[in-house]
C-alpha cells in the first residue's frame, strides 16, 4: 500500500460525499493510484457502507455548526433560503478547517458574493467586517498623534466601509426583531467598521466613506490637515475612529 | 524546539509521569468546569481552542486570540494542565500539522505540561488538484507497518520535543474491514506503537465501547491484550446513537458499560496518571450532571490509589 494515496482516496471520497459533491472523479482516479488492487476495492465499495455514510455526515454537522454559530446575523438575513444557501456553500467549498471562525469567514464570503436578495450581503459583509476586526491582533489604543502637512494617511487594515441600502440602523432592527426588513433605496448608507467605534461599528456619512475610499493607497494630507475631497474635519473624524491611520515610515536604522 | 526542559523522557524508555488524578476537559467560561473547580485535580487543554486559523498562500497558521489565552492561564492557574491536541493530524503520510506543532511550543514555554496526547488519526490529505484538504473529521490510520513507520518515530519525536510522555488517543471509526497486517488489529497497532516509540497511550474508554458495540467484538478481550502498562490517561465519556452506530459525541452522562471497564482497567494499570471526564461545548450536559461524572470516577481513583498502595493489582508489568 501507498499510504499517501490511500489516504487521498479515502479523505477525498469522505469530503465529497459530506460536501454533497459527486465523488465519481475520486473514484475515477484510483486507478492512477499506487494501490493493491485489493485496495482499491475496498475503497470503491467502502461508500456503500453505512459506516461511510455517517462517517461523511459527521464533518457536514460540524461545518454545519461552525457557519450557525459564526454566521448568525447573515443565517437571519438570508432566512427561509439559509439551508439552500449553506448546501451550495458546502458544494463550492471544501472543508479547510476545523475553526468556527475560519469557516464562518469562509461562508460570509461566499454569501456576499454570490447571494443577491435585498439587505444580504452588506449584512454578511459587516459581520465579516466585524470578526475581522475583533480576531486583529493590535487593538485601538485610543489616541491620535497630530499629523504634520504631507503625513501619509492610510486605512486600517482592519477597517470597513460597507454600503448599506437601506438605513442601517432600521436593517438589523428589522432583523434581530424578526420583523420584515425595510424596501431597499436608490441611495447608499455607509456604514464604518472600524477599532476606536464603541461597538465597533457606526453609521458614517457619504463624506466619511470617500476619504476612507481615498485611504487605500495611502495619501498624503495637504497643509489643512485634509485629503483630496475630504475636509479636515472629516479626516479627523476617521481617525478617531481607527479607520485612517498614520502610515509608518521605516526608521533611519532600518534595513530596506 | 521546546525540548530539553525538565525532561523525563528517554529514548526507548518509557518513564511513567507523577499521578495527577481526575480532571475534565478545560472550556473557557463553561459552567460545569465552574461547577468542578474544587473536584478536579487537573484541568485537559486543547491549545487549538485558544486560537484562531488563517490562511496565507496556502500556508496554514494558529493565531493567538490573547484574550482567550490570558483566561485560559488564569482559569487554569495553581492546577495541572495536560494537553490534549486536535488538529495535529499526526497520520497524515503527507504530512502534518506544522502549525499545531507551533502552537504547543508558545504553550509549552507558558505553561509546561506533564505530559501531551493526539488522537490516532489523520485529518488532512492531499487535495485532488494539490494542496491539501482538510477531511473534516479524524480518519482511521490502517493497521500496517507503513502506517507504524509513519507514526512510531512522530511519536518519539513529539516525547522528546518536550521532554514529557506522549500518549496516543484511540479513535472511535465507523468504516468496516479496515486494511490490516499480520492479523494486527487497533490492538495490536497500539502494542506495537508504544513498543517501538517509547510513548504511552492515552485509553478513551468510551471510544472502545463504541467500536466494540459497532463493529461487534468483546471490549474486555480486546483490553486484555493491550499493553495496560502503558496506559497513562483514561477518558470516559458518554453519547449517542444515531442510524444504528454508537457515536463519539460527548452527550450524555457516561453509560454503565464505561464505568465496568474503567473497574476492570483500573486495577490492572499500575502507570495510570489521570482519568478524565471529555466535556463537549455543543453538548451542554447540566453542571450538576457533570459533577455526578467526576466524582463517580473520583471515587474509583481513590480505589486506584489504594491498590497502588498496597502493592496489589492484577497482572501489573
Amino acid at each position: 500500500m501507498a499510504l499517501r494515496d490511500w489516504q487521498a482516496a479515502l479523505g477525498q471520497l469522505v469530503e465529497a460525499r459530506s460536501s454533497g459533491r459527486d465523488a465519481a472523479p475520486v473514484l475515477a482516479s484510483l486507478d492512477g493510484r499506487a494501490l493493491a488492487e485489493e485496495e482499491r476495492h475496498w475503497l470503491r465499495e467502502v461508500g456503500g457502507s453505512p459506516g461511510f455514510a455517517l462517517t461523511a455526515e459527521v464533518p457536514r454537522w460540524w461545518r454545519h455548526q461552525r457557519v450557525g454559530r459564526s454566521a448568525r446575523l447573515t443565517l437571519m438575513a438570508l432566512g427561509g433560503s439559509a439551508d439552500a444557501v449553506l448546501r451550495d456553500y458546502l458544494r463550492e467549498v471544501p472543508c479547510f478547517t476545523l475553526f468556527f471562525i475560519a469557516e464562518g469567514l469562509s461562508f460570509l464570503d461566499f454569501v456576499a458574493r454570490t447571494v443577491a436578495a435585498p439587505h444580504v450581503r452588506p449584512i454578511a459583509e459587516l459581520e465579516r467586517a466585524l470578526w475581522t476586526l475583533k480576531l486583529a491582533a493590535s487593538a485601538h489604543g485610543g489616541t491620535v498623534p497630530e499629523l504634520a502637512p504631507g503625513a501619509v494617511l492610510e486605512r486600517h487594515p482592519s477597517a470597513a466601509c460597507i454600503l448599506f441600502d437601506a438605513p442601517p440602523e432600521a436593517v438589523l432592527g428589522a432583523l434581530l426583531k424578526q420583523a420584515p426588513l425595510p424596501e431597499p433605496e436608490a441611495r447608499r448608507y455607509p456604514v464604518l467598521v472600524a477599532p476606536g467605534v464603541p461597538g465597533l461599528w457606526r453609521p458614517a456619512t457619504p463624506e466619511e466613506a470617500s476619504a476612507f475610499a481615498a485611504g487605500s493607497e495611502g495619501t498624503p494630507l495637504d497643509a489643512a490637515g485634509a485629503l483630496p475631497g475630504s475636509s479636515a474635519d472629516v479626516v479627523a473624524a476617521l481617525r478617531v475612529a481607527g479607520a485612517l491611520r498614520l502610515r509608518e515610515t521605516p526608521g533611519p536604522g532600518s534595513l530596506t | 524546539m521546546a525540548g530539553g526542559m525538565d525532561s523525563t523522557w528517554k529514548p526507548d524508555d518509557f518513564v511513567p509521569p507523577r499521578r495527577l488524578g481526575v480532571g475534565l476537559t478545560y472550556i473557557p467560561g463553561a459552567p460545569a468546569v465552574e461547577a468542578c473547580r474544587g473536584a478536579v485535580d487537573f484541568l485537559e487543554l486543547s491549545p487549538d481552542i485558544l486560537c484562531h486559523e488563517q490562511f496565507s498562500g496556502g500556508a496554514r497558521r494558529l493565531v493567538p486570540q490573547p484574550a482567550r489565552w490570558e483566561q485560559a492561564l488564569r482559569d487554569t492557574e495553581g492546577v495541572p494542565v495536560v494537553v490534549h491536541g486536535l488538529g495535529l493530524s499526526i497520520g497524515s503520510a503527507h504530512g502534518w500539522n506544522t502549525a499545531y506543532l507551533d502552537l504547543l511550543d508558545a504553550l509549552h514555554a507558558l505553561r509546561p505540561f506533564p505530559w501531551h496526547s493526539e488522537h490516532l488519526g489523520f485529518l488532512t490529505v492531499e487535495a485532488p488538484g494539490g494542496g491539501e484538504l482538510n477531511v473534516g473529521t479524524p480518519l482511521p490510520l490502517p493497521f500496517t507497518e507503513e502506517a507504524l513507520e509513519l507514526i512510531v518515530p512522530r511519536g518519539a519525536a513529539l516525547a522528546r520535543r518536550y521532554g514529557v510522555p506522549f500518549l496516543l488517543e484511540n479513535l472511535t471509526w465507523y468504516l468496516p474491514g479496515l486494511p490490516s497486517e499480520g492479523g494486527r488489529d487497533e490492538v495490536g497497532f497500539l502494542n506495537d506503537f508504544v513498543e517501538r516509540s517509547g510513548c504511552g497511550l492515552l485509553l478513551d474508554l468510551y471510544n472502545l465501547h463504541c467500536n466494540a458495540v459497532n463493529h461487534r467484538f468483546d471490549a474486555f478481550e480486546a483490553l486484555g491484550r493491550l499493553r495496560l502498562d502503558r496506559v497513562v490517561q483514561v477518558h470516559i465519556a458518554g453519547g449517542d446513537t444515531h442510524n444504528g452506530f454508537l457515536m463519539d459525541v460527548h452527550s450524555h452522562a457516561v453509560p454503565e458499560p464505561v464505568w465496568e471497564l474503567l473497574e476492570w482497567l483500573v486495577p490492572r494499570a499500575p502507570h495510570l496518571a489521570g482519568i478524565s471526564y471529555e466535556l463537549l461545548d455543543e453538548a451542554r450536559m447540566a453542571p450538576e450532571a457533570v459533577l455526578r461524572q467526576v466524582e463517580r470516577a473520583r471515587a474509583i481513583w481513590h480505589w486506584h490509589l489504594a491498590l497502588a498502595e498496597k502493592g496489589t493489582r492484577h497482572g501489573a508489568a
